[in-house]
């Protein structure tokens, strides 16, 4: 997104609160730098606006956590759960990420650049987060839906109790959790993680060599009806 | 450890003790080492240098470091024991 203003806002400056207030006064279209974050948590968090924001080094816990609009551009490594919650807008860590990154996500693209560590993409809802590199133990760890792209390897237990969600692997997977299962690669598999490597950037992953990992439904108990019975 | 175990083997025999979620940093009188249970679920991040090892939950209590910029920041892998000598 072609921002229309520039504005700089230094953590150094301006306290978590003042810089996330300072982000939902912005008009759509606004290009926003976040300096100095230092770890800061909670940046770029609950936003609805259309900004072009980018956090100019490393940052902390929940980064673009519960956006519905902005995309975020980190500019080094991020803590536990980036991107948790997203609604839409693209979240890009062009470093490492820590734990549960795009934990519970709904929508939008959550791109890491580097390796995430364990529980990426944790109760996922939808949406897509494409890995470049490894992903920690448990990764799609109870995923309901939307799509996990993993351009290199996937340590331990990985997708254990998945429900609807899909997971693909360029590299070698440790082991699978609970109630996953390989599956066989359809056209339509290789059309999406196509497409899902181009919006990422991926130039690395080959769409016809990746591994899928879906639930094999043998621990599937999902009754959207259930309520009504009672 | 003062029945002659190094500070590995003692936490290897503490983690088939322990139970749950733990994240250990044990300083012993020349020695360092850190350890996370197999689900990793408390958080632990590392930052080294030729000169330091830091340890924190979070790496904002990192950032202020001098060269911590060109810093080795990992987070420990779960089960693994890390050890440095003094």
């Amino acid at each position: 997104m072609a921002g229309v203003t520039a504005v700089e806002l230094s953590c150094a400056e301006l306290s978590v609160r003042e810089v996330n207030t300072a982000l939902r006064g912005l008009p759509d279209g606004s290009a926003v730098r976040i300096t100095e974050p230092r770890g800061r948590h909670n940046l770029a968090v609950g936003l609805t606006n259309r900004l072009d924001i980018t956090i100019a080094g490393n940052a902390g816990y929940y980064i673009a956590g519960l956006c519905d609009g902005p995309d975020v551009n980190v500019e080094g490594f991020v803590g536990w759960s980036v991107a948790e919650n997203l609604m839409s807008g693209t979240v890009r860590v062009r470093g490492n990420a820590s734990e549960c990154a795009g934990a519970s996500a709904r929508g939008g693209l959550i791109v890491i650049d580097g390796d995430a560590s364990s529980r990426a993409g944790i109760s996922l809802k939808g949406g897509t987060i494409a890995i470049a590199g490894d992903v920690g133990h448990m990764s799609g760890f109870m995923a309901q839906a939307g799509t996990i792209l993993i351009g290199g390897d996937a340590a331990d237990s990985l997708g254990d109790s998945l429900y609807e969600a899909v997971i693909y692997v360029g590299g070698k997977i440790r082991s699978l959790g609970a109630d996953a299962q390989l599956e066989e690669l359809s056209e339509e598999d290789v059309r999406r993680v196509t497409e899902m490597a181009a919006a990422a950037g991926f130039s690395h992953v080959s769409a016809q060599d990746v591994t899928k990992v879906a639930s094999a439904k043998n621990l599937y108990n999902f009754d959207a009806l259930k309520d009504q019975r009672y | 450890m003062a029945a002659g175990a190094d500070l590995p083997d003692a936490l290897r025999g503490v983690m088939k003790v322990f139970d749950g979620f733990f994240t250990l940093l044990v300083a012993a009188e020349q020695s360092l080492a850190i350890v996370r249970d197999s689900f990793a679920c408390k958080p632990m991040v590392v930052a080294e240098t030729a000169d330091y090892v830091a340890v924190a939950s979070e790496y904002v209590a990192l950032a202020d470091l001098p060269g911590v910029d060109k810093a080795q920041v990992f987070e420990p892998m779960p089960q693994e024991i890390y050890t440095w000598q003094v």
